[in-house]
């Protein structure tokens, strides 16, 4: 289903995404009653991105997607 | 409860005499006992065969004089077999269990068990002569036949490395694939290719990182460099950890039986190789149906030439009959099966494995079964359905590694490249008179869309405070994908489950899904982001505009709830779902337009009937008699002996409709256990 070639790549992009940080848990979680907070938070807040304190050359986009909280209780999405 | 289920259990009295017992008492107060006595204890749950309907269970023999063990590959097939051959009292003293051991007789001669062995297909066995209770290990006789022969040993090539800390991990890995090939000679014949296959990869992860040490492209930052070694080690040690528990596990229970302990104590005489090999086959059922398509040739193949016009606007996506799943079996036109051929040619199997601490999961070398799904797999909490949800991943993997993936050789160090964000620009810029573009790039910039709305979904603005002109650089972008792609992929990764395994039937998901979610701890910490998945899931191909999509799912849900209650399963998170949808219900809604969006494209462009129907196999699986209907699915605790091949799929979800519906046949959970996986590892 997943070729090699393919495990290969998906381990670059996760050096870029993830630094290199192992997927599974190593020490872990305790009872099996966490699993699905744990397993896919392994890595935990992906926060492996520091600021680089520059701007990108890249003209950032105008998008006014947002979702609108009326003050009747009710919500809205515009864009 | 567990008035089925038998332990055969041994205690060791001297350094060669065992005392051998045949109980239905519970095994606590059997490990009471030992402990009791400090005396070394291992047993295993055993199962009677033959069961009559309306029948009780069949008496435990006062004495054991003899026990043998059939090491059968295929034990519900060989059963089949077995059972003509056998006389009315010999019928009640035959046990299945899920080692390898697969098969279990008691008090009978070798002479009859080497004849009744004529009647079945050749394989190992073990035979204990028992004298007032006690096993001399001694008088042990044991057989092998030829290990299979069919895949050449120099085939497998382990992977070499002078560097010491590589080292550690590739002796490990070579290790285990040693022990692994002796084992599948004779227990596991077919995956011993899955072990030419891993030691391959091994080989490559190796050489990869050894490239890393020594660049030929120095323009790549230093740091970037250590991030991909790092990453490679980190899958050396995934791929090592997962192949030690394919060793401890699939191989425990083996020859002979009294030398190779468990790693799981409550199954520490025979182990759980059977159960494990279930669980192989179930995997490599999904992993053959998917391969028919490779999700990453469609993409880089099919879907970069495909135009198509994806829409861009969350607000305004409405969905439409294109959207709706077609009624037709039979028939393709979706279009994932169109361009031709697309077939994987090479793969690599998941190892699987149970595990207690990490329970169900999938990594990108293994996935795992929770250990509970060894004594309750007909529980709705540890179906074995909750497995192909783990598969699913795997599959989603290729599809975001297609979509938003790095190569090796690319030189691009950012998780949007200039290229995505300024083609995901120009997208939302002619969102209102949209163009046609690849399907590649729409779906791409599909997946950006998602996790941002997600990302405002979070922080809703006061209509006060609203001041337009929004600007979002690159790096605004980046880090709303970084942080709501794993909902993203989560989100995919139902919608295959939904699509492929439970073949849409939105009210038995969302009963499979909440039964199996209220034994775990996230839904009950967010309950709302559980909620919105399980809404837009069963939304998706329905075609409904969002509003009716979500009035539908919202219907389903609480028609899915009320039924679990009826059959005995509830849980205070279900009040909270009723509440979130109905006194928060503007805001449920509102959070649900996104995930409809990213799922009902989802839907449009991976949905592919060659899959499915490679997974149903309703033509040929016995059971199924050639019906969809789950309902109709004919297996029988009280039948043996097919020829063809059951649909793991389609089996394991009539075990739990049955279940959700309290139709089984008998209220034994380690009982029905065993059976599932012996029918299924058949």
């Amino acid at each position: 289903m997943i070729s090699q070639q393919e495990i290969i790549d998906i381990i670059c992009t996760e050096a870029i995404e993830h630094g290199g940080l192992q997927e599974v848990p190593r020490h872990k979680n305790g009872a099996t009653q966490s699993y699905h907070s744990r397993k896919r938070d392994a890595r935990g807040q992906n926060n492996q991105h520091e600021p680089k304190g520059e701007e990108s050359e890249l003209e950032p986009l105008s998008y006014d997607l947002r979702l609108i909280s009326e003050d009747d209780g009710s919500f809205k999405w515009k864009d | 409860m567990a008035t089925y289920t038998r332990y055969l259990s041994v205690i060791a009295k001297t350094i060669n005499d065992f005392l051998v017992d045949v109980s239905s008492s519970s095994p606590i107060s059997i490990a009471q006992s030992a402990i009791s006595n400090s005396t070394e204890l291992k047993y295993s749950p055993i199962m009677p065969a033959f069961l009559s309907p309306g029948e009780g269970p069949p008496p435990i023999p006062e004495k054991i004089h003899s026990v043998a063990f059939l090491f059968a590959v295929s034990p519900y097939k060989t059963l089949g077999q077995l059972k003509p051959n056998l006389s009315p009292e010999e019928l009640q003293i035959v046990y299945f269990t899920e080692g390898l051991a697969s098969i279990v007789l008691l008090n009978l001669s070798i002479e009859r068990i080497h004849q009744l062995r004529k009647s079945i297909d050749e394989c190992a066995f073990e035979f204990w002569p028992i004298k007032d209770s006690i096993l001399d290990n001694r008088l042990i006789t044991a057989e092998i036949p030829s290990p299979d022969c069919s895949c050449k040993p120099s085939e497998v090539l382990l992977p070499v490395c002078d560097d010491p800390e590589i080292k550690v991990y590739t002796e490990q890995i070579s290790a285990s694939l040693a022990s692994l090939w002796s084992a599948y000679g004779i227990y596991f014949p077919e995956e011993r290719k899955t072990l030419i296959l891993l030691s391959k990869l091994a080989k490559r992860l190796v050489e990869q990182y050894c490239n890393q040490q020594s660049p030929t492209d120095t323009k790549e930052p230093d740091l970037v460099l250590q991030k991909k070694s790092n990453a490679l080690i980190s899958a050396l040690v995934e791929l090592s950890a997962a192949l030690s528990y394919a060793v401890t596990q699939g191989t425990s229970g083996s020859l002979p039986i009294l030398s190779n302990r468990s790693p799981f104590p409550h199954h520490s005489l025979i182990g759980v190789g059977g159960a494990i090999r279930a669980l192989t086959k179930y995997t490599r059922y999904l992993e053959s149906a998917f391969m028919i398509r490779s999700a990453q040739k469609v993409i880089c193949s099919q879907y970069s030439v495909l135009k198509g016009n994806l829409p861009a606007s969350v607000p305004k996506y409405n969905s439409g009959p294109e959207y709706k799943f077609s009624a037709s079996a039979g028939t393709s036109g979706e279009h994932f099966d169109s361009g031709g051929d697309f077939h994987q040619d090479d793969h690599v199997p998941l190892i699987t494995h149970f595990s207690l601490r990490h329970g169900f999961m999938e990594s990108k070398f293994s996935v795992t079964a929770a250990s509970e799904a060894l004594t309750a797999e007909t529980l709705p909490q540890w179906t074995l359905m909750t497995l192909s949800h783990e598969v699913m991943h795997s599959r989603v993997r290729t599809i975001f590694q297609a979509l938003l993936g790095r190569t090796w050789d690319e030189g691009e160090y950012s998780l949007i490249s200039k290229e995505q964000y300024e083609d995901f620009s120009a997208w939302i810029r002619t969102r209102n008179s949209p163009n046609d573009t690849t399907v590649c790039s729409g779906l791409r910039n599909v997946i950006l869309n998602f996790c941002y709305a997600v990302e405002k979904a979070q922080n809703p603005i006061a209509a006060k405070q609203d001041n337009p002109g929004y600007l979002v650089p690159v790096e605004k972008l980046s880090e709303c994908y970084s942080r709501h792609k794993q909902l993203a992929i989560e989100i995919v990764v139902q919608f295959h489950d939904y699509y492929f395994v439970y073949a849409c039937q939105p009210k038995m998901y969302i009963m499979s899904l909440w039964a199996s979610w209220i034994k775990v701890a996230a839904p009950y910490a967010r309950p709302h982001e559980y909620l919105i998945r399980s809404l837009v899931t069963i939304a998706c191909g329905t075609g409904l505009e969002s509003p009716a999509a979500f009035d539908f799912a919202k219907e389903m849900l609480l028609e899915g709830l009320d039924a679990l209650e009826a059959g005995g399963v509830r849980s205070s998170l279900f009040k909270e779902l009723r509440r979130l949808i109905s006194e928060e219900e503007d805001r449920t809604r509102a959070h649900f337009y996104p995930g409809y969006y990213l799922i009902d494209i989802v839907r449009l462009f991976f949905a592919s009937r060659t899959i499915s129907s490679k997974i149903d196999r309703i033509e040929s699986d016995p059971f199924a008699e050639g019906s969809t209907d789950v309902d109709d699915y004919s297996a029988n605790i009280f039948v043996y002996g097919e020829e063809q091949s059951a649909s793991p799929i389609r089996y394991s979800l009539s075990t739990l409709c049955k279940t959700l519906t309290n139709h089984n046949q008998i209220d034994d959970p380690q009982w029905l256990t065993a059976w599932n996986y012996m029918v299924i590892s058949s």
